[in-house]
Order: structure tokens, then sequence, then C-alpha cells
């Protein structure tokens, strides 16, 4: 996909270039433009300035997509069931896919209710499966904050969900929650004052330390790839049996840069073949004196893993 | 007490249901163009159809009565067509009506389809739907409360016209003499019971429609 549009009045001017398939997580703080970046793509401003390409079409107007805004409006007149078979008549999907996924999302006793009689949560799930109905083949999903109303749970539901999908098609996914965007994210478009001021695959990303993105590393514990935080690392020079925290890996250090009081470590362990990250006061690399190469354990709790 | 010659009474309702049909027939198309078309000349269409609210009505009769004249382009053809004159008659009594009626009828309904508002529309065009789809099955059915007030409105607004019948339809019986105008000519003629058994109708049927209206539209009061 590739973007380059501008627009006057909205003051946005944005420029990216991605797969068109996968995830791409859309980060940045409040105000940053996600929103306006999700309107543009969809064909909302009509004095949208530039070129829109997907799948080497070229975009105009408001385009056929699945697109779940971040007060997503389902129509008042008709019970959720009805909502939903009106996004069907207009996808290739049957209603056999439509009960799959109702199921899924547990919307099973909202069918019957009108959008009215909906807490923000339930709208959320029924909207997030209306644009999940309409994926076909290299459709382009563009989800605004679609779980902000949801539990951990049905997060981590919805969020398989949208794994199974990108193969066939391409995401945009704008959400607050860093850690689900690294998990599930193939690329990150971070934003700033309306215009992207960072692009890149997520393993980069991660470790970018860019602006105010976390740094963060995929660790496999027990077989399961994790999300950890180098803030939530830290480093001892010996193994603490008799201690509370889960995880003690023997690591290297493999760099160390230090940025003012702070400093980020790189760790290899497991023979080097994998990395995790520690951002510690300068002032403790200088106690424990840190230094490349030097043997430590990377010490951190497990307890904000998703499952 | 005395028999009533409802035959006016009639004639308005006549004049009001046929005048609401021909609105809702023009009113629909043109308020949904008002709500949502960006097109320059929008305030300005907007001014002529708001007209009528604020002109006289003897002006507004004033101007029709000109337009249907016999020797005006209107007035010849209508006669070259039926044979018979537009100005004095029932037909041209509905026109004057349409255009009398008409701020009352469009613009509750332009209001109604300014709340569903333009997100309303562009989330069922994402979805894939046409433009016909879109109008028929979405506007059209989360505007019903809002277009049924709006003919409720031109439906009662239509049966208390007075000045701009007056200049166009003249004093008729069976033909243009409507209840207000029946009204006034009981007045006239000092028949002051029938005057008042007329009127007490017309306030007791207003009153119960827009009683009614505001009752099933508790959160949009009309004229609030």
């Amino acid at each position: 996909m590739k973007i380059a549009i501008t627009s006057k009045r909205l003051n946005y001017r944005y420029q990216i270039e991605c797969a068109d398939k996968g995830i791409v997580g859309v980060y940045g703080i409040s105000g940053s433009g996600k929103s306006s970046l999700l309107d543009a793509i969809a064909g909302y401003h009509e004095d949208r300035l530039g070129i829109v390409e997907y799948n080497n079409k070229e975009l105009k107007g408001i385009i056929k997509c699945c697109y779940m805004s971040q007060h997503p409006i389902l129509f008042a007149h008709w019970t959720v069931e009805e909502n939903l078979q009106f996004a069907l008549t207009h996808a290739s999907q049957n209603s056999k896919d439509k009960d799959q996924l109702v199921q899924r999302l547990g919307c099973e006793k909202l069918l019957k209710m009108y959008p009215n009689q909906l807490s923000g949560g339930e709208k959320q799930r029924i909207a997030f499966v209306r644009a999940l109905l309409q994926i076909e083949e290299n459709s382009l999903v563009l989800l605004d904050e679609p779980f902000s109303a949801l539990d951990k749970k049905m997060r981590k539901i919805a969020l398989d969900l949208l794994e199974q999908y990108k193969q066939s098609c391409l995401i945009l996914l704008v959400t607050h929650e860093i850690a689900e965007l690294y998990q599930v994210a193939d690329a990150l478009l971070y934003l700033k004052n309306s215009t992207v001021s960072y692009q890149n695959s997520i393993e980069m990303a991660m470790a970018s330390g860019h602006d105010s993105l976390p740094v963060a590393s995929t660790v496999t514990i027990d077989g399961q790839p994790r999300i950890v935080f180098a803030e939530d690392v830290s480093i001892a020079l010996q193994k603490h049996p008799e201690s509370s925290i889960s995880y003690q890996l023997e690591s290297d250090i493999t760099a160390l840069q230090t940025q003012t009081n702070v400093t980020l470590v790189k760790l290899s362990y497991s023979n080097e073949e994998q990395f995790i990250y520690a951002r510690l006061m300068t002032d403790s690399i200088k106690k424990l004196n840190l230094f490349a190469g030097k043997k430590v354990f990377a010490c951190f709790k497990c307890s904000n893993f998703m499952d | 007490m005395m028999s009533i010659d409802l035959t006016s009474l009639w004639l308005s309702f006549k004049l009001a249901t046929i005048t609401v049909i021909i609105l809702l027939i023009v009113g629909i198309p043109l308020a949904k163009w008002l709500a949502f078309s960006k097109h320059k000349s929008v305030p300005f269409v907007t001014s002529i159809v708001v007209l009528p609210l604020v002109l006289p009505p003897t002006v507004l009769g004033f101007y029709l009565l000109g337009l249907m004249r016999n020797d005006s382009w209107l007035g010849s053809l209508f006669i070259q067509l039926t044979d018979s004159q537009l100005i004095f008659s029932f037909t041209g009594l509905v026109i004057a009506s349409v255009v009398y009626s008409l701020p009352f009828v469009v613009q509750p309904m332009v209001n109604t389809f300014n709340n569903i508002g333009e997100d309303t529309v562009k989330t069922a065009q994402s979805i894939g739907a046409d433009k016909r789809t879109i109008f028929w099955k979405i506007i059209l059915p989360l505007s019903k409360k809002g277009i049924i007030s709006a003919s409720i409105l031109g439906f009662v607004h239509t049966l208390g016209e007075f000045g701009v019948v007056l200049m166009v339809g003249g004093n008729i019986p069976n033909q243009t003499r409507v209840v207000s105008i029946e009204i006034f000519n009981h007045v006239e003629n000092l028949e002051l019971q029938q005057a008042n058994q007329l009127s007490l109708i017309l306030l007791v049927i207003s009153f119960a429609v827009i009683l009614w209206m505001n009752f099933n539209n508790k959160n949009t009061p009309i004229l609030t």
C-alpha cells in the first residue's frame, strides 16, 4: 500500500508505504492524527489531496472497506441481526460465518436487540463482527480502537481472530495498547502531529525506542512468544532462588546505550539467538559495573502477559 | 342547536390531504438534497423554501396570483390543457397551498435528515451500499418519525391558511371556499354561532394533532 496525502483543512500530511497484507499497527498519542488517517484512507475527506494506492489500484472517494470507526455506527432502526445481515448482503461471506463469529465473540443474546439497548462494549463487539464479516480476499480493514471497551479475555479472542484474517487482507489497527500491537502487528506506524514520525517492521520498531515508543522484545517462554518491555526487566549479577521474580535468564550484555540518566542494555540469551532489553538508571550501570560482554541475569515478572 | 354546514371543512381536508401528498413527493427529495448536498446553491434554495414562512400571506398570494393569471404563461398553459382557468380554481388553490406550506414540511425533514448525520451515510457507503439502497433502506426508515411530523404539520398548516387562499382561490362554494374563509364569511354576516362552531372544530383538531406530535416526539417538540 502506498499513501501520499495531505489536507489543508485538517492539517495532515501522511506518507506511508507498507505491504498489501498483514497487520499494520497505528500508534501515537491522542490527537496525533490516527483517526484522521483512517478517515482519510476510507475516503471520508473530500478535500484530501494526493494518492492512496492499494493492490496497485488507486482508491478514490468513499471506498468499500471494512471500517470500524472509534464510535461505530449501527443502524438504529434495525436489530443487531438485521445490521449484520445488511453487511452480509454486501459481502461474500455467508450466514454460517456470521453465526461462528457471533458465537466466538459471545454475541448470541444480542441478536434480537436494537442498538440503543446495547452497552458500549456490546456495540463494539457487534461492530467488530460486522467489520470481520465484510472481509474478502484483498480487503482493506480499518480498525480504530476497536477493543477499547472490551475486557482482557475478549480482546485476546478479537486479536486471535485478526491474526486469522491477516493472510488475506491488510489490517490497519489503531490502539493505545502498545503491547497488543507488538504482539500481533507486522509493521508499525508511529504518528505525531498528523504526520508519520516513524514506520518500520514491528521487530525494528520494538527495538527502536523512537520518541515515546517503549522498547521491548519477544521472548519465548515455555514455548510461547511473549512481549517483554525493557522497563520491566532488571539486571542482577547473581541468580536469586529465594525471590518472587519468576524469570531470571542467564544472559550476556551485548550493548549499552546511554541517554543521560537512563541506559538501555541489550542482552543476549539462549546461545545468543534471542535478545532482551533492560532499561536501567545509569547510576545502576555504574553501581553494578556493567559492560558489554559481562555475564548477568535478566530478571522479570510475567504478570503482564496476556493469556 | 343549529346544524353546521361541513362542506367547507371537507374541502379544507381535501385540500390539505392533496397538498401533503404533493409535498411529500416534492419535499422528501428536496429536503434530502438540502441536507446532504454540498452544492453552493444550497443556502440560496433554502432561503427560497423558507421564504413563505416570513412573507405576509397576502404578498405570497399576490405573486401567486400573478403567476396563475389567465394571461400568464402558467395560467394560459393551464387553459390550453384543461379548458378551464387556474385562478380561482381548486387546482390553483392546491398549487398555492403547496408553496405556502413548503417550509413547514421541508424544514422539519431537513432537520431529521441532518440528525441522521453524515457518518451514518458514510458507514453505509463503506459497507458497499449504493445511493438508492442507502436512501430507501436507511435514510427513509430512520426519518419516519420526522416525516410523519412534517406531514402533519403541513396538513394542519394548510387547514389554517387564509390570506393566500383568499388571494388566489377567492370565495367559491364547493370549489375554493375552505373552512377559514367560511368562518370569515360567517363573522362578516354576524353568524357568530356558526363561526364559533367551525372555529372550535379547527381549534380542537389543531390542538389534538400538535399535542399528539409532542407526546410522540418528546426529544424534538414542535416549535421549540
